[in-house]
């Protein structure tokens, strides 16, 4: 398994914990009708994980390799795939409310900041699977 | 002039007029009349259809170098659309505090509103890129 799927790996599994905070936080903040306790904590949380991604994006040592030309081209494959999920997920989200709500109805601005989170840590998955699936789940090439 | 850069004068244009007779009807005579207007900005989509056609024809009508700056700007326009979406989705929530709420219409207002900043920037990246149009090659 090469830096780069590495990298991948460990933005999916990120990605998905960050995903499963956001849904609990966004539960008790919509649902329970309560600010959750430890939310800062929660916040932090998120934060840690993503330094350590930085980190873990860092060559691990000199005799790593660095990424060829077929790794470059499958990450600007992906940066493309998930280019083109920004704006499908966001057509989504902008035109899921009006059904649900009507054309009348209006939301919380709490809920543009959840869009947000959610619409980037989406965007981030599907890089990651862009990625993961290129490399044929890092299982045919790019072994160290 | 290459295709590119006819794609990039085209969205510029486009957008340019659309926004110019929508907010000369909203001033002229109420926001009912310029409104609509903006629907104008679907035409953009027609010169993207076209563009992408002759962009994978390939040839020698859209070389490597042409790719890497499709792609540049591809990128300029998404990293500059990233810092609007946010703060269009955070400003209302500065503004109202925690106790306000924003009409669903305008999310596809916000979202529409993106779209046409990232369109200008590709467009502009496009064009600076290719050295304001006099260096492109001849279609």
């Amino acid at each position: 398994m090469n830096k780069t799927q590495k990298s991948a790996w460990f933005g999916l599994v990120a990605g998905l914990l960050c995903f499963a905070v956001l849904g609990h936080v966004f539960v008790e903040i919509f649902i329970w009708k309560k600010l959750p306790e430890g939310f800062f904590g929660l916040l932090a949380y998120c934060l840690l994980l993503g330094g350590a991604f930085i980190f873990f994006r860092r060559k691990q040592s000199a005799s790593e390799v660095e990424s060829d030309e077929r790794d470059d081209l499958i990450k600007k494959r992906a940066v493309i795939a998930s280019f083109v999920s920004v704006w499908i997920l966001l057509a989504g989200v902008t035109v899921i409310p009006r059904f649900v709500i009507g054309i009348k109805g209006s939301i919380p601005v709490w809920l543009l900041a959840f869009i947000n989170l959610g619409v980037l840590l989406g965007v981030g998955l599907v890089y990651s699977v862009a990625v993961l699936v290129q490399y044929g789940w890092g299982s045919k090439d790019g072994e160290k | 002039m290459n295709s590119a850069q006819k794609f990039a004068w085209s969205n510029l244009i486009i957008i340019g007029l659309t926004l110019t007779l929508s907010g000369t009807m909203t001033l002229l005579f109420a926001p009912q009349h310029g409104i609509p207007l903006m629907g104008l900005l679907g035409i953009v989509g027609i010169s993207s259809a076209v563009f992408r056609k002759k962009r994978r024809q390939g040839g020698v009508t859209f070389d490597e170098r042409d790719n890497l700056i499709y792609e540049r700007s591809l990128t300029a326009a998404h990293s500059v659309f990233w810092p609007f979406f946010v703060v269009a989705c955070m400003l209302p929530w500065l503004v109202f505090r925690s106790s306000g709420s924003v009409p669903v219409y305008v999310l596809p207002i916000i979202l529409g509103g993106g779209g046409v900043v990232a369109i200008v920037v590709q467009s502009v990246a496009i064009l600076v890129q290719y050295g304001r149009g006099g260096k492109g090659e001849k279609s």
